[in-house]
């Protein structure tokens, strides 16, 4: 039995060292080492590369990254749904429940999915049947993976969507997926996720495709029904305004790498690592007025497939130095919190970083991405 | 030829009270209803407003695609709305609009130098090595290496680099207004930034107007100098930017405002801002569209239809009967409790 008080999560479990857990718990979810590389016709490409983290019960981890920082392929082979053949190779453990998954045939993965984890994903329209009932896909769910009878299905299924916010259940279980909003659509897909009691919930990007509102919305029901159901989530996004206020801690990743891990409030008190400070510079700002430059991040993230030396952000990062082009710095904490870690020799706050930055902004005010 | 000139208006683009309707087997919806706006040269004008609000519609109009059911739209002296199929074609290099979905709006046989260079195919801009020199500069400054990705085609990118593709040819053929229609809505964040920064730039350049539609109050404000609020195919608000932002008259443009996830504060409460969806444009709530989710809706919202009228001293209109501006402290502190 897992126990865990509310504040003894948020210390837990970030600290990844050679699997290590600093409290009595073991975590629910124990990732150590993983990596993911697809052999291309072009080379080899390394898109997730020696990722460790923990996740407990009742515990939110917001995953935040740009496209192509390996965020995605990170959660799926988490899960095991990048099947290692076809040039797949895949390194590291997964302790799901104290079970190494990462080692366990695609039969017995199978049913894991949609059981054990549920998975949301961010287009609502391509996850979900176009040509069946909601209702309907919410029972072929529940049906894979209990033994309830098909009248007690229906009878779960609309109180699934009820406890999504669905108003009339009984009603737009009858609907097929083409006559819901887009909000309503990804309601339904965590109905379905949620449907086997997953002890994890795992969202990519659930909100990306949506309005602001109706982001809103879905955000503080993945937050409730989490609580409710006292599951471990991840959350994948791009916007670290969305995680702000839904995730106990928050990984960061660049180019594959972890570049800094830490729990939300530490994160957002002192954030540590230049790529993760210039992602929140990125963001417009409601209380600057029109117009205000955004610092926007130059350049692109590098090319997998070539050559990686150094830190991988340096190409784009300010404060970048010629030990940061040669020699990429471990992931590591300081001593006044151990459960910030980052991967930088300069990280923000540091003499060196404020002196880079202030180089700039002498010689060219406008700090200056696109072009 | 006909086409009527349009006197008096200094505006680039001018509408007067358009409306599109869509004949449907249910109904007749009403997706843009009575809209009047002017943009100025040189102007950006952001439309803001959820899905099925008509934001894209407006675009779509505005470009004759289809043309409005009522209502007059004036590019500079032209009436797009009477001119022919012919003589619009001849205005299209300086009228452009990104799409929402660059997935559906980028041919998938073909490659990303070649979509990007037909705007200046089909319209016979500079020699052939002149386009191939301003096909790469542009996929570099909208974040695309040319070497990588010149060559790809759209099913080799992800939805955020096709998104790069459609804007580079939508700004590659030197337009006048350009219409961006939720363009960066699938983008990364910190490519969010580099397309408004890009954007900025260019426009600073070439002095075009811009549409900048988007459902992200938080993406217009850096980019509009003046917004218009859409709910349910009406401008419910319209002013300028910062006016907006720091004090927002309609109850709705309040919600999208707190909606906007926030990295500066803890979020107090789990509340929904604006709680549900709007209703169906086919049956809309009578009187104020936006009644039935506001907070502080009374009778006569319901009983009549709030027009636009001016409020404040900076030109700014505002379609409610209690707008939210110029309030006194008690009833302000309700908006807060009410929200």
């Amino acid at each position: 039995m897992i126990n865990t008080d509310s504040d003894g999560r948020i210390e837990t479990g970030i600290n990844v060292k050679d699997g290590a857990v600093n409290s009595g718990i073991e975590p629910m979810l124990s990732v150590r080492n993983l990596s993911t590389t697809f052999h291309t016709a072009n080379g080899s490409l390394k898109a997730v590369d020696d990722v460790s983290f923990d996740l407990n019960r009742n515990e939110t981890l917001g995953v935040v990254g740009e496209s192509g920082s390996g965020k995605s392929v990170m959660v799926r082979s988490v899960m095991g749904l990048i099947a290692v053949e076809h040039g797949v190779e895949q390194h590291g453990s997964v302790l799901f429940d104290g079970v190494d998954i990462a080692q366990l045939p695609v039969r017995r993965l199978r049913e894991m999915w949609g059981s054990d984890i549920g998975m949301v994903l961010q287009d609502p329209m391509t996850s979900l049947n176009p040509v069946t009932r909601v209702g309907h896909q919410i029972v072929e769910t529940l049906r894979r993976h209990t033994d309830i009878s098909r009248g007690e299905a229906k009878r779960r299924a609309v109180q699934l969507l009820q406890d999504v916010g669905i108003a009339d259940p009984h009603h737009r279980v009858r609907l097929h997926p083409h006559e819901l909003s887009g909000g309503m659509r990804q309601r339904v897909t965590i109905a379905i996720a949620l449907a086997a009691n997953p002890n994890l919930l795992i969202g990519d990007e659930p909100t990306t495709a949506l309005d602001v509102t109706v982001q809103q919305q879905i955000l503080n029901l993945l937050s409730r029904v989490q609580t409710e159901r006292e599951m471990a989530m991840i959350l994948v996004t791009h916007d670290l305004g969305v995680v702000r206020n839904h995730s106990d801690k928050i990984i960061v990743m660049y180019a594959g790498r972890i570049v800094e891990a830490a729990p939300t409030k530490s994160l957002f008190a002192g954030v540590k690592m230049p790529y993760t400070k210039a992602l929140l510079d990125s963001l417009p700002r409601l209380n600057l007025p029109s117009h205000s430059r955004l610092r926007a991040i130059s350049g692109s993230p590098p090319n997998l497939l070539g050559k990686l030396q150094g830190c991988r952000f340096a190409p784009r990062c300010p404060a970048a130095q010629d030990i940061c082009r040669n020699e990429e710095a471990p992931l590591a904490a300081t001593a006044d919190d151990p459960t910030h870690e980052y991967r930088c020799w300069f990280p923000v706050g540091s003499s060196e970083y404020e002196e880079s930055l202030r180089k700039i902004d002498s010689g060219n005010p406008v700090s200056e991405g696109a072009r | 030829m006909t086409q009527s000139r349009v006197q008096g208006s200094n505006s680039v683009l001018s509408l007067r009270n358009v409306s599109v309707d869509y004949r449907t087997k249910v109904g007749t919806v009403r997706a843009v209803a009575d809209v009047s706006l002017e943009v100025a040269p040189g102007e950006s004008l952001g439309i803001v407003g959820e899905s099925g609000c008509g934001k894209s519609t407006l675009a779509r109009a505005i470009l004759q695609l289809p043309r409005p059911t009522a209502g007059v739209i004036a590019y500079r002296d032209k009436e797009l709305t009477v001119l022919s199929g012919a003589a619009l074609r001849r205005l299209r290099p300086e009228l452009q609009l990104v799409f929402q979905d660059p997935i559906s709006s980028l041919n998938p046989r073909r490659r990303v130098r070649d979509i990007v260079a037909e705007p200046l195919d089909i319209w016979k801009l500079g020699t052939k090595a002149e386009r191939a020199e301003r096909v790469s500069k542009m996929l570099t400054a909208v974040g695309l290496d040319p070497d990588v990705y010149g060559r790809r085609r759209p099913s080799q990118m992800s939805g955020g680099q096709c998104q790069r593709v459609a804007i580079a040819r939508a700004l590659i053929s030197g337009t006048k207004v350009l219409l961006c229609d939720e363009a960066i809505s699938s983008l990364d964040v910190s490519l969010r930034a580099q397309v408004i920064n890009l954007i900025e730039d260019l426009k600073a350049e070439f002095g075009f107007a811009l549409i900048f539609i988007a459902h992200d109050l938080g993406v217009v404000k850096n980019i509009s100098d003046r917004v218009a609020v859409m709910y349910l195919g009406r401008v419910v608000e319209l002013g300028n930017t910062d006016d907006i932002y720091a004090d927002p008259a309609h109850p709705y443009t309040l919600g999208l405002l707190r909606a906007v996830p926030s990295i500066e504060t803890d979020q107090e409460s789990t509340a929904d801002v604006v709680p549900g969806e709007p209703p169906s444009p086919i049956n809309p709530p009578s009187g104020c569209h936006f009644r039935t989710r506001c907070p502080f809706a009374q009778q006569v919202c319901a009983d009549e239809v709030p027009q636009l009228r001016p409020i404040g001293t900076t030109g700014r209109t505002v379609a409610c009967h209690f707008p939210l501006t110029g309030t006194d402290a008690a009833s302000r502190a309700f908006t807060d409790r009410a929200w």
